[in-house]
């Protein structure tokens, strides 16, 4: 029988919390790099798309070791921060940060494809209608492409749920600030007798993720009827 | 209406240059695949920017690179009436017809909806979706799409290449009789000899990039028959055969 103590109720609500802030934050970032990447003739789209995609073939540790520099007291963004008296590293932003970087690429791959499937002369069609582009962003580009902003969305989100090795170099594993289910499952196994208290929170991460998927699918059937 | 273009636009090996200047309401553009015709088109609509020259529609400058002047293609007032419709598939039918007209200020409103859906016999589809529309419903409501938004030009590229035989000859009279109703200037491209002779007064010929000539629909044929054999006679006899 799967048994959860306080800490792990914590633990599934930052989960929540990490992957839905995470994905909300990295959304408009995410459209508007696939836009550039799928719909502009900008110089060095080959550069910016493999600056995106890094963090997709990097050791996840690699890339929170990269952000430990970059946000820590000594890093130049960290050291910018600190003196607005804000801090990154062992904070729940610091998972927050962590989970938006690891999931970018996941996101951005996903809209780009979608939107590199749109027939142009919808746009063009818009455009000799009247509508200025960002009138036609909104009103073709986006829904013509809503299908694809879920899915991204949809793989962002459990991707965040899952994240691990760049959170736990960033953010720390500190219980009830920025233990999420992946971290606290990790300090139960490496606890003596935690192993049934780690099975839960595996069946409940099966569960998380697998809902995620089904709701995502959900969303894109009711989309594709439209 | 007063259309004057001199224009050129490089791709690799192949060159776009055209120079006309037309006042003709019904003018067509023809040409076999490949002429330059929609190059041509993209260009006065201001979907692809010319490499030099100038665009101008009754007086006002729509590009003119040596003065920086390129007008976005919502700035133009040039409707496109696409070979394949192109309505946009997540809205209804009443949405597609009314989407450009809802962008336009209410006092250059100056066709009435109702006379248009009932010209082109499209009251019926109003809350249809577009993908459960026939080949030749799609281009009608295209049409009223383009027209709603109140252009100074229509472009018509191909509009009627994408339909069988049948349904080009039921819609060539709902596009005469939008285009004497309204007193829409437009463009009218296709490789069609016989849909030029229909819908045109005057012809623009494109052959390889560039603007042969500029004659009457009337002098069509015979001036191609006189070409000793070379570009559009073949076809030509293709069109006196069907």
């Amino acid at each position: 029988m799967p048994y959860l103590t306080p800490d792990d109720l914590l633990a599934i609500r930052l989960s929540l919390q990490v992957a839905v802030t995470a994905t909300i934050i990295a959304l408009p970032a995410g459209f508007s790099v696939a836009y550039l990447l799928a719909l502009t003739n900008i110089r060095g789209k080959a550069v910016l798309e493999g600056i995106i995609n890094l963090p997709l073939v990097l050791p996840p540790v690699v890339t929170g070791y990269l952000l430990l520099l970059l946000f820590g007291r000594n890093g130049w963004l960290g050291h910018l921060l600190a003196l607005f008296d804000i801090r990154i590293i062992f904070t729940l932003g610091g998972a927050v940060i962590a989970s938006s970087i690891v999931g970018f690429p996941l996101l951005v791959r996903s809209i780009r494809i979608g939107m590199e499937g749109i027939d142009k002369q919808y746009i063009q069609a818009s455009r000799t209608l009247g509508a200025k582009w960002w009138d036609t962003l909104f009103t073709i580009t986006i829904p013509l492409c809503s299908r694809a902003i879920l899915s991204g969305m949809t793989l962002m989100f459990a991707r965040s749920l899952g994240e691990f090795g760049a959170t736990i170099v960033l953010a720390g594993n500190i219980p009830g600030v920025t233990q999420t289910i992946p971290l606290a499952i990790y300090q139960y196994t490496s606890t003596p007798g935690g192993d049934r208290m780690a099975l839960s929170l595996c069946l409940v991460s099966i569960l998380l993720s697998f809902m995620v998927l089904l709701i995502g699918e959900a969303g894109n059937r009711t989309l594709s009827r439209r | 209406m007063l259309m004057e273009v001199d224009v050129e636009k490089n791709f690799g090996d192949f060159q776009c240059r055209a120079a006309f200047s037309l006042r003709t309401e019904k003018c067509g553009v023809f040409g076999p695949s490949g002429s330059g015709k929609s190059t041509l088109m993209h260009m006065l609509a201001g979907l692809l920017e010319p490499d030099r020259g100038v665009i101008k529609l009754n007086g006002v400058t729509l590009f003119d690179r040596q003065a920086g002047i390129n007008l976005p293609p919502e700035a133009r007032r040039i409707g496109v009436v696409f070979q394949h419709a192109h309505l946009f598939p997540h809205m209804s039918v009443k949405k597609n017809l009314l989407y450009g007209m809802n962008r336009i200020p209410t006092v250059e409103r100056s066709i009435n909806p109702e006379q248009l859906i009932n010209i082109l016999q499209v009251e019926h589809l109003l809350d249809r979706r577009v993908s459960k529309l026939s080949g030749g419903e799609r281009q009608r409501v295209a049409l009223g799409r383009t027209i709603l938004a109140c252009p100074h030009l229509i472009l018509l590229d191909e509009p009627l290449s994408g339909l069988d035989g049948t349904l080009k000859y039921q819609i060539i009279p709902h596009l005469r009789r939008v285009f004497a109703e309204f007193s829409i200037p437009m463009l009218f491209i296709s490789h069609s000899l016989q849909e030029m002779r229909m819908m045109t007064d005057e012809v623009l010929i494109m052959e390889h990039g560039l603007i042969e000539k500029q004659i009457p629909t009337d002098e069509l044929a015979p001036t191609r028959m006189d070409n000793g054999g070379r570009g559009y006679t073949n076809q030509l006899n293709l069109e006196a055969i069907f």
